[in-house]
């Protein structure tokens, strides 16, 4: 196979240049490099994209993922200032002759301060910053917003982002610019999380108390970050206050959860733990005792400060979801993910950080039974290391380098008798195993005062690799009769297949005006996992496979631009974006694939194209007491798949039209905060049938083209109320009591359409009828907050 | 297994509601359905051929004027449409003479009609011996079956040979009558199997002093194919969870919709009794 195996396109050529015309801007002389960390001042937690800004010079730099800054400029006498939104901002005067080091701590701004961070520098990243199709979760937003059930969920704030659209509610799924939920890679503190979702999706697995930081890029996506098609969820977790003791505790309708932290070494080490456990056997309106219904997440973390060049982190996330019905009848699933961290400074201008992540996603179902008992399990485990370098050039030119390598094993099912007068036998379905290199390179360049370019480029090396037997079919695509020509056997990690890819990234910024620039970017990704899934929904008991003999790695080009300006004194951010993605060798699979339980799992793949294009507004208010935002898509995906819908192109089912969400937060006192969503969208694509006919005394309906309806237009009004009650000030014991009502005006809103047979007096007719699911009513809820 | 994901996807839904809804649907074209059923009992066998019909109609929209033959090597068996012409069976042929379908033998079913000729040809499997059955409480009871007085399952005891992928098709009689279910096909594969059916309980229930009739029918691959096509068609979510719905492949040219279905046969029964 040739290095190139598919259509490079031209930016890569573009991109060699950019990189070659680097070397020139690296010698200049009596340059010092100033760097450090900043902190919160309160709890020591590292704050990620802070501004560190030189006002003579009008150069700056951001702080990295791990909070730390470096910026090298000319000897001299300066004056900086170091700016985040929500925190006081510091000025400081230093005459700089040598390289420094300055770790700064950051106070959060309080309510009367917060107008003084209006005029700061960082208020204006919108703007200024590079990032195009980027969105930061507002903390403080999602804990006031309202909920179902009461639980701030993450996955639901970045549902009404931009260019994002779900399923409807009661699903963690979300669907980026026209990708499926597989393309999203969700990042827990680097480690990759498989399934998101707890409770069949009414809520995600993060826990919204340990969220430091959460980012969704949906294009111009950086060198470092590759894997998935369309977008990037990396969410970090606070690393515990490494100054005081600290703890919460909060009481809800659906989980109760409590967290502490504190110093394990003051201003050097500390931990975190939190915990969550739910009430889902009161919520599911399952009675009887012998059904058990539950989830717990748990994240645990230890940081420790050697000194400051030199700082380690390990982290652990565990998630399980485990339901029993009628004492007979089980399922569970669940996420393990461990991180270990170590962040070194090989000088005060190259920072490094050495990282190993373990995954692993399974399920199980189970069915205790004497004739038909069995266990049924399936696991998909993930190793990697990663070492990336963030090396602090000059101010003009910040690189990032490093090395991926993971590796995979999927074991698709394994089944087992668990009695011994079971029928079943054991069987297990063949495991799979994949090695995946990335190398990466990229620069942040800032070309002039007002355009700033960032490029680079990933190669990933993808690797089927054994130990496995890989069947060859008289025809790859016959899932009715597969005829087995010669099966290759492989042995452990001899490659199978191997898949080169060139992935260039590129955006760049132009300042029009202090208030006001433009956002241009292009970006190559590729994917290696294809979720074994048809529906619109992943399960979780869906699984995984890579990409093989009869996979294609799934590719997507993507154009982005936008029009990006702040009205007065960036109290007011509007964006304004537009983007055409093609997807290439999209996974999709036949009509009346099987893809639970078969051998010749391969023989129903079916791999296509897939065109996105769209156009995004967006509005937000960030300070003041009244905030929020005004976030409206639209959008067109199809896609076209050879042996699906007869070949004809036909709407995706992650194709809405329209899709508008607002979030207006009004903080009325320092007791009362209020806040009101409203999200709109058009129907999601639907297959439904226009005939019927007689087979046997069974009724089926006849299905003539795929994705050929939609559904009722989705809309939901929902309110929340945060009460802090003022006797917390003059003790230690928080408190905090959040009020919400789902779905306000009680909107049926359909989950699903499917038909079937009327019946009369519990007799079919023979007439048939459309039946609509919906799922939430109306729905209050109370949650109560304790922090100490 | 199939039946075990759509009980977890229900499941997920169980907080849900239900509305019946009317949205507009296209017209579609009417398609030749056919449904032929050959054993290997020597009996008068039937072929019935109809056209599909819109969404909201119903019942059948039958054809009485087509040629049906089924062929088996230089062996050719013709068809008559409603010999008695009973009303009920308009759409129905019936071969002109009773015969058998050997077992490992293939046959042609081929139905002309309006200039088109639409044909399918599968052969006949082997079929296991009932060895017994046996009657024993059901383990799980609804309240309704209760109420009604089913409790009662019966185990089926047979020697399923290992070496072979097979595939099967129950029916269940209560008095010697069809247990019929709108949304219930009992197809099995023995891939995941061991080499004895030691007890393999009945999904249907009975209640005491019932007869109970087991029917056991060998299925080809495709024909195993078409009945979870069509358990899943008719279970189907909508595609939420699951796949979007789909018509049940056949081994029909020209895209006919039904099965010919060629299948040897074994029944055996049991009283109820505690």
């Amino acid at each position: 196979m040739s290095l190139f195996n598919r259509r490079l396109p031209k930016p890569v050529v573009i991109l060699l240049i950019l990189l070659s015309s680097f070397s020139s801007v690296m010698s200049q002389s009596s340059k010092v490099t100033l760097n450090g960390y900043v902190r919160d001042a309160s709890n020591g937690e590292e704050l990620i994209g802070v501004t560190v800004y030189f006002p003579e010079l009008k150069k700056g730099v951001i702080t990295n993922a791990y909070g730390f800054y470096s910026i090298t400029i000319a000897e001299g006498a300066y004056e900086i200032t170091f700016s985040y939104v929500g925190y006081t901002t510091i000025q400081k005067s230093l005459t700089l002759s040598s390289s420094t080091e300055l770790n700064i701590e950051l106070e959060e701004a309080t309510e009367t301060m917060q107008e003084v961070v209006i005029s700061a520098e960082a208020a204006d990243a919108n703007v200024t910053d590079i990032a195009i199709s980027t969105e930061k979760v507002d903390m403080t937003q999602l804990k006031n917003m309202p909920a179902v059930f009461g639980e701030p969920d993450l996955i639901k704030m970045v549902q009404m982002m931009p260019g994002v659209i779900t399923a409807g509610e009661g699903t963690s799924a979300y669907f980026v610019r026209g990708g499926s939920a597989d393309q999203n890679l969700i990042l827990i503190d680097e480690a990759p999380i498989y399934d998101p979702s707890h409770l069949f999706g009414y809520i995600s697995v993060f826990n919204s108390d340990v969220i430091k930081e959460s980012q969704l890029y949906k294009g111009g996506i950086p060198a470092q970050y590759g894997g998935r098609l369309s977008s990037i969820l990396d969410v970090r977790t606070i690393d515990g206050n490494n100054k005081d003791f600290g703890g919460s505790a909060a009481i809800g309708t659906l989980a109760s959860k409590a967290m502490i932290e504190g110093p394990i070494k003051k201003d050097r080490g500390s931990y975190l733990l939190s915990a969550r456990r739910s009430y889902a056997d009161l919520f599911l309106k399952i009675v009887g005792n012998e059904n058990r219904v539950y989830f717990y997440d748990v994240n645990a973390k230890v940081n420790w400060k050697q000194s400051n060049k030199d700082r380690f982190f390990v982290a652990g996330y565990f998630g399980r979801d485990a339901f029993k019905l009628g004492g007979v009848f089980g399922f569970d699933w669940g996420n393990t993910t461990g991180t270990f961290r170590w962040n070194h400074l090989f000088s005060e201008k190259l920072f490094s950080n050495t990282t190993f992540i373990a995954s692993q996603f399974d399920y199980g179902l189970e069915l205790e039974d004497e004739a038909l008992g069995f266990r049924w399990t399936s696991v998909i485990d993930e190793l990697s290391f990663k070492q990336h370098f963030n090396w602090f050039v000059t101010p003009k030119n910040e690189l990032n380098f490093g090395y991926n390598l993971t590796y995979r094993r999927f074991q698709p099912g394994n089944l087992q008798p668990n009695v011994e007068s079971s029928i079943f036998e054991n069987v297990e379905l063949q495991k799979l195993y994949a090695l995946d290199h990335a190398l990466y390179l990229g620069n942040k360049q800032v070309v002039s005062d007002k355009l700033t370019m960032e490029y680079g480029v990933r190669f990933s090396i993808f690797q089927n690799v054994g130990p496995g037997d890989v069947k060859i079919y008289e025809d790859p695509q016959d899932n009715i009769r597969p005829e087995v020509v010669r099966v290759d056997s492989y042995s452990s990690f001899e490659p199978i297949i191997t898949y080169y890819n060139l992935e260039p990234r590129f955006s760049a910024r132009y300042l029009l005006s202090d208030v006001s620039s433009v956002k241009l970017s292009y970006n190559r990704m590729a994917q290696n996992v294809h979720l074994i899934s048809s529906g619109t929904v992943p399960l979780p008991f869906n699984t995984w496979n890579p990409s093989s003999t009869y996979l294609k790695p799934q590719l997507a080009d993507q154009v982005a631009a936008g029009y990006f300006r702040n009205f007065k004194d960036n109290m007011y951010e509007m964006s304004f974006e537009g983007f055409y993605k093609y997807m290439q060798d999209v996974t999709d699979f036949a009509d009346n694939a099987n893809i639970f339980f078969n051998e010749d799992l391969a023989t129903e793949f079916r791999q296509g194209d897939s065109e996105a294009y769209g156009l995004e507004f967006q509005l937000k208010k960030n300070i003041g007491k009244f905030t929020g935002f005004v976030n409206y898509t639209l959008s067109k995906v199809t896609r076209t798949v050879p042996g699906v819908n007869h070949g004809n192109p036909f709407p995706s089912n992650y194709d809405r039209r329209n899709s508008f969400n607002l979030l207006a937060s009004y903080e009325l006192n320092e007791k009362w905060n209020f806040t009101s969503t409203f999200t709109y969208s058009t129907g999601r694509p639907i297959t439904l049938p226009t005939g019927q006919y007689q087979y046997q005394y069974y009724n089926p309906s006849y299905i003539s083209e795929r994705n050929g309806y939609l559904l009722p237009d989705y809309h939901r009004l929902d309110f929340s109320a945060v009460l802090v009650p003022l006797k917390n000030k003059n003790r230690h014991m928080q408190t905090k009591w959040v009020f919400s009502v789902y779905n306000a005006y009680n909107r049926k809103n359909a989950f699903t359409l499917y038909s079937r047979e009327k019946e009369a007096d519990g007799q079919p007719t023979g007439e048939k009828e459309f039946v609509m699911i919906y799922l939430f009513p109306i729905v209050p809820s109370v949650t109560f907050n304790l922090s100490f | 297994m199939k039946r075990l994901l759509i009980a977890l996807v229900s499941l997920a839904l169980i907080t849900s509601c239900e509305k019946v809804v009317n949205p507009d649907i296209d017209q579609s074209t009417p398609q030749i359905v056919i449904e032929g059923l050959l054993t290997n009992k020597d009996t008068t066998h039937f072929v019935k051929v109809s056209r599909s019909i819109q969404f909201y109609e119903s019942g059948v929209n039958p054809i009485k004027d087509a040629t049906v033959v089924v062929r088996h090597g230089t062996d050719t068996y013709s068809y008559t449409h409603n010999p008695m012409a009973v009303d009920s069976l308009d759409g129905y042929y019936f071969s002109d003479t009773p015969y058998a379908g050997a077992i490992g033998e293939a046959y042609t079913l081929s139905v002309n009609t309006g200039g088109i000729t639409y044909e399918a040809t599968d052969s006949m499997k082997y079929v296991t011996n009932i060895d017994s059955l046996a009657v024993v409480l059901a383990p799980n009871v609804d309240d309704e079956d209760r109420e009604a007085g089913r409790i009662y399952q019966v185990l089926l005891f047979a020697k399923e040979p290992k070496e072979t992928v097979d595939f099967y098709q129950f029916q269940f009689f209560s008095n010697d009558t069809l247990i019929t279910s709108a949304e219930s096909i009992y197809v099995f594969s023995d891939e995941i199997l061991g080499d004895r059916l030691d007890g393999l309980p009945s999904p249907v229930l009975f209640k005491e002093g019932e007869k109970a009739g087991v029917e056991i029918y060998s299925l080809t691959k495709e024909q195993y194919l078409f009945y979870t096509d069509l358990s899943n068609l008719l279970n189907s979510d909508g595609g939420m969870f699951s796949p979007p719905p789909a018509n049940p492949r056949n081994t029909f040219t020209n895209n006919a919709l039904g099965l010919w279905q060629v299948s040897a046969v074994r029944e055996g029964s049991i009283l109820i009794e505690p």
